[in-house]
């Protein structure tokens, strides 16, 4: 049996479930499809690479760029998405909004450095470690390792501490968490936050790995988004499981069917999955009017 | 004059697409983000008619129109059990499936247009012949102009008399109120996959003229950043009438050529156009949610 296609999968895989994640900390509590996530994806590694050239360590820049696009996040919730919601705006109205911020990111970063992809550095080149017929570049280590370490903390930050505790309540049911007594646009912007600061993570991972171009966000946050699906977008364990999932159906295809049709297959599983199982792997059934 | 008639046929090709456009969005309030892949299929279903059977304009379009219509199914069926937030992802899913078989039914080994070789892949097909009406070929812009504005208009009247008429107030009863209009007893999946069929046969049909135009197709044109592009045509005219896409086609239409007014080089005159498209999403979505002369608001 060829683990190759599998480890490829599963490293790809950790690096959508944090956009998974991020789409999912956002959409529980807001119901907002942020869309504009893309966006953040596409203008991080840009960002990080102007930090550099400004003379900033290499980690400083990444940190700065992560913290920028965190920022944004927040900004557009402040901006448009919060406003919107207090008008009593509809999940499509929302979704309109963030196509619309992807739209203005994704250009923005293309008018300013060009469309043409870039590498980061040709970390993907070096082999790590070869055995049992698998070969594990560095970038490789490095997205699977930073993936799993911000899973992990995500994950326990919304099941073992006050915050997340508060985040999951304002997911479950906004108006009695406004009742007891706590502010849900604070938490609101705490997600959006989280949410950019993980894009932003992402985007530096996988523009280790692949490089990175102005239209880079989109592919893996549709890819995040079929995770969701798949997993069941109501629970961080679907989402994982999920983008793990895909990862590895993509790997899969591409090794013994053609990479061309690892796209196809995927948004496929996505359409079954809506169609058959709505609530995804590890969705829970809930009454009609609760939908 | 040859760049104004360019212009008037490009307003009228994304008149024939806001149009059918609006018919699923702001008569059935279901937000769809796989059109442009539809009006993909509409070019390739003309030039491949033309390139493997020869046969006339009038013809290859019928085929175009009625391909697309047959392949609406994709989005209409999710349709009848998806709402909302999830049907505009399932239409992202077809969108993208469609691409890609786009993008990779090809063989370089095969000739263009064979089963193996269907869409020539990336690199698209080229030569695409200029229509033919009983043995005349239009070449001309003036030509084109004609053929696009006589193709708008009747999309216009017909689908403005549809929306008119009983059916199209189902279709609003429908938006407005689901269970309320199941319970009359009216069907509302038939319905979807109706307006559906004739919202995806209307935009291949204009794919079709288009790809005559312009004589080349690839699947760039179907990508999903067209797909936001064509819902920005319905979404800043507005939608819910026919005023509406007529406005956004016009604005469309317009706004490049007041971009290229300020001397931009043509790749940032690009981005700066999205990008205006997109600012104009989020402030008409704080603004104006029906748009800028519609009468359906997003929900």
């Amino acid at each position: 049996m060829n683990l190759q296609p599998l480890v490829n999968g599963v490293v790809t895989g950790l690096g959508l479930a944090i956009l998974g994640l991020a789409l999912q900390l956002v959409y529980l509590p807001t119901r907002v499809l942020f869309f504009a996530i893309a966006g953040l994806f596409a203008a991080a590694p840009y960002l990080m690479v102007a930090g550099a050239q400004w003379g900033m360590p290499i980690t400083a820049a990444a940190a700065a760029s992560i913290v920028f696009v965190s920022a944004a996040s927040v900004l557009m919730e402040w901006v448009s998405h919060a406003p919107l919601a207090r008008h009593g705006a509809t999940g499509g109205v929302q979704l309109v909004a963030s196509l619309g911020y992807y739209t203005v990111l994704a250009q923005g970063v293309s008018a300013f450095w060009g469309s043409q992809p870039r590498l980061l550095a040709a970390s993907s080149e070096q082999l790590m470690w070869r055995g049992a017929g698998v070969a594990v570049s560095a970038s490789q280590v490095l997205m699977a390792v930073g993936a799993a370490s911000i899973i992990g903390g995500v994950i326990a930050v919304l099941h073992y501490s006050r915050a997340g505790l508060r985040i999951r309540a304002l997911a479950d049911n906004p108006t009695q968490f406004q009742i007891i007594g706590y502010n849900p646009w604070r938490y609101r912007s705490a997600v959006f936050a989280v949410s950019g600061a993980l894009s932003g993570a992402a985007a530096l991972l996988f523009a280790a790995d692949v490089g990175f171009d102005p239209a880079a966000g989109l592919n893996p946050v549709l890819y995040a988004f079929v995770g969701l699906i798949v997993g069941g977008r109501h629970a961080p364990s679907g989402a994982v499981l999920g983008c793990l999932l895909v990862g590895v159906v993509r790997a899969e295809v591409s090794w013994f069917l053609s990479a061309r049709w690892q796209d196809a297959t995927v948004f496929l599983l996505m359409v079954i999955f809506l169609m058959v199982i709505p609530g995804g792997m590890l969705g829970r059934r809930v009454r009609l009017e609760a939908q | 004059m040859n760049y104004a008639l360019h212009l008037l046929v490009y307003f009228d090709i994304y008149l024939m697409i806001a149009l059918s456009l609006n018919l699923v969005f702001g008569y059935c309030g279901m937000l769809t983000l796989a059109h442009a892949a539809y009006v993909a299929i509409g070019g390739y279903v003309y030039a491949l008619v033309v390139l493997n059977f020869g046969l006339g304009f009038p013809f290859a379009l019928l085929l175009a129109v009625a391909v697309g219509a047959v392949a609406s199914v994709a989005i209409s069926v999710p349709g009848w059990v998806l709402k909302g937030d999830l049907f505009a992802l399932a239409t992202i899913a077809v969108g993208m499936v469609l691409v890609g078989a786009m993008t990779n039914w090809n063989d370089l080994d095969a000739p263009i247009g064979s089963w193996r070789n269907l869409t020539n892949g990336p690199y698209g097909i080229s030569g695409i012949a200029k229509p033919t009406f009983l043995g005349l070929t239009v070449r001309t812009p003036a030509g084109f102009a004609v053929l696009a504005t006589g193709g708008a208009v009747i999309v216009a009247l017909l689908l403005g008399q549809l929306q008119q008429s009983p059916w199209g107030r189902l279709l609003v009863s429908m938006r407005d109120d689901e269970l309320a209009t199941r319970s009359l007893g009216k069907r509302t999946r038939a319905l979807k996959v109706q307006a559906f069929a004739i919202s995806c046969g209307v935009a291949a049909g204009a794919g079709a003229v288009l790809a005559s135009y312009l004589g080349f197709l690839e699947p760039g044109s179907a990508t999903f950043n067209e797909s936001i592009l064509m819902l920005s045509v319905v979404i800043i005219g507005g939608s819910g009438n026919v005023r509406g896409p007529v406005t956004g086609a016009l604005i469309v239409t317009v706004l490049p050529e007041v971009i290229r007014s300020f001397g931009f080089p043509d790749a940032f005159a690009a981005n700066i156009r999205l990008a205006l498209y997109g600012a104009l999403l989020v402030l008409l979505m704080h603004i104006r949610p029906q748009g800028l002369l519609g009468q359906y608001r997003i929900s």
